[in-house]
């Protein structure tokens, strides 16, 4: 007879581990399991498995790498590469506007990568040690998944091997006051750190700009003026760095799961709606003979417009009062109970 | 006795325990910056394993695997007699060696499976990969994608949880693209 099903529990990161070739390349992530934390690392088409039996394991050992610092210097390079030449043609060109907006695509792709890269925080290596074996969690990348993770497993991890008192530590050898244990048990806090407490700015920004951005839209549709489309794009701009910031700020934060919905959803909403604008980039540029668009103040008189205009107002109505119905509770509760 | 200190991971170097559960990193001699969470598995002498006792009296039950001596448990799968050498407690069970052996083989005991082919993925990539980089592949690629997705439909997939969209996307890919082919080859051979 076949075991029945493990429970497994996905923990928060994902990685890669290189193989000798980038194709080999294996993208890990961990699971919690009942006795034992399950490293799977994937490839096209199989699955490796490690388990670390949570009464085996020693330490976990997690030092900070400058991956980012250096992923940043090169797509700060490929940024330059790609963008720059545009910029430079903009400024032998006496009309500039078609070199500037090709430039600031191809250039501000990496930049925003670039951009996120930095939001995610110090990079780090994390390593799990056992009596017999030392091994390395890619998906531990990240200095502030690999606390949260350690966070998660804590409390499991000295369930399953209960705690040791001062006496065993000290005739271990290891008598340096400051690994001395804090509380009665071997271990300190600091490992178990807390969820991040967001102050909810950028949250509750982004539903702002989600509702704005859409009474700005609905204000389009309805009176067609160009000046509220010029004010709608730069609300949507700021709303999409505000949701790029609180997509990565709410990662291992104590955010409720429905206000991360919300963000993703937005995210899913922006990425749209950048994408909508490219695609009546490229009609308005067919349809006016090679023309391109500079401001999006041309799309103002373009057939179709102001009806996707209303219905992407409909939608960030939607996302933002979500967002605000959501978002206002926990950040007013908080404050609330902050204060009392 | 001495526990063995945590090492650095980019030099070897023993960290001090000092910085052990600290809440800020520590700073290596060769420069790299560590924290370290250590648990007290880290300071546990290793155990002595168990001895079999000898069959000391006429009717005490000897072990399967050696018959001289005493059994102290009845293997939970297939209710040998082990002793306490051959005992092997796994996963909240006493089992015997040939049990765990021949479940390793047999991919029953899930907690010994270290690898699994995931064939909703390789449907997937059979239907999905050859479309974008090489589409004449597809006239191969996507009955065995259409195969691999319906044959192994129930087969065990992954161990962590994972649904069945990949599968009905290879599925679906797989019927249009021999759907396309056919509607092709009833063109070329109309005209």
């Amino acid at each position: 007879m076949a075991d029945a099903p493990i429970p497994y529990i996905k923990l928060p990161g994902r990685g890669v581990r290189r193989g000798f070739l980038a194709l080999a390349a294996g993208r890990c992530s961990l699971f919690r399991g009942p006795d034992h934390l399950l490293a799977v690392e994937r490839t096209i088409a199989t699955e490796a498995y490690r388990r670390f039996y949570y009464r085996d394991i020693e330490a976990f050992i997690v030092r900070q790498t400058a991956r980012r610092r250096n992923a940043n210097i090169v797509l700060a390079i490929l940024a330059l590469v790609c963008g720059g030449p545009f910029f430079w043609a903009a400024t032998q060109n006496a009309e500039p506007g078609g070199w500037i907006v090709a430039g600031s695509s191809f250039g501000g792709l990496w930049l925003v990568l670039a951009f996120i890269n930095t939001l995610r925080g110090p990079t780090c290596e994390t390593h799990v040690r056992t009596a017999v074996q030392l091994e390395a969690l890619p998906s531990l990348g990240r200095l502030r998944v690999a606390r949260r993770v350690l966070g998660i497993l804590q409390p499991t991890i000295d369930e399953a091997q209960g705690a040791l008192d001062d006496q065993a530590y000290l005739d271990a050898g290891w008598t340096d006051p400051g690994a001395k244990p804090v509380g009665g048990g071997v271990r300190g806090p600091a490992t178990v750190p807390e969820p991040e407490r967001l102050g909810g700015a950028m949250h509750l920004g982004l539903f702002a700009a989600l509702l704005v951005g859409a009474i700005l839209a609905g204000l389009f549709s309805y009176l067609g003026h160009p000046a509220l489309l010029g004010a709608g794009t730069l609300v949507m701009l700021g709303g999409g760095i505000l949701c790029v910031i609180a997509l990565v700020r709410q990662v291992g934060s104590d955010v409720p799961g429905s206000v991360r919905g919300v963000v993703v959803a937005a995210a899913a909403y922006y990425l749209l709606g950048f994408l909508a604008a490219f695609v009546f980039s490229i009609v308005y540029a067919i349809r006016h003979e090679g023309q391109s668009v500079v401001t999006g103040l041309e799309f103002a008189g373009e057939p179709g417009f102001a009806t996707a205009a209303g219905i992407a107002a409909g939608l960030a109505a939607v996302l933002g009062l979500l967002g605000l119905a959501f978002g206002l509770p926990h950040w007013g509760r908080r404050e609330g109970g902050a204060a009392g | 006795m001495t526990a063995r200190l945590v090492a650095c991971t980019r030099c070897r170097a023993p960290l001090p325990p000092a910085g052990y559960n600290a809440p800020h990193l520590g700073t290596c001699a060769c420069g790299a910056r560590w924290q370290v969470a250590v648990f007290p598995a880290a300071l546990r002498t290793p155990g002595r394993g168990a001895a079999a006792e000898t069959v000391q009296v006429e009717g005490d039950a000897g072990c399967f695997f050696h018959p001289a001596k005493k059994a102290v448990v009845p293997c939970a799968r297939c209710g040998r007699f082990l002793c306490a050498v051959c005992d092997v407690e796994f996963g909240g069970e006493h089992v015997c060696p040939g049990c765990l052996e021949s479940g390793r083989k047999k991919g029953r005991i899930q907690q010994l499976e270290t690898e699994r082919t995931l064939y909703d993925s390789a449907a997937l990539a059979l239907a999905a990969l050859p479309m974008i980089l090489m589409w004449p592949l597809t006239f191969l690629s996507a009955p065995i994608a259409l195969y691999l997705g319906l044959r192994y439909w129930n087969a065990p997939s992954s161990l962590v949880p994972r649904t069945r969209w990949r599968s009905v996307v290879a599925i679906l890919l797989a019927l249009l693209q021999i759907g396309g082919w056919v509607v092709l080859v009833v063109t070329l051979v109309n005209r």
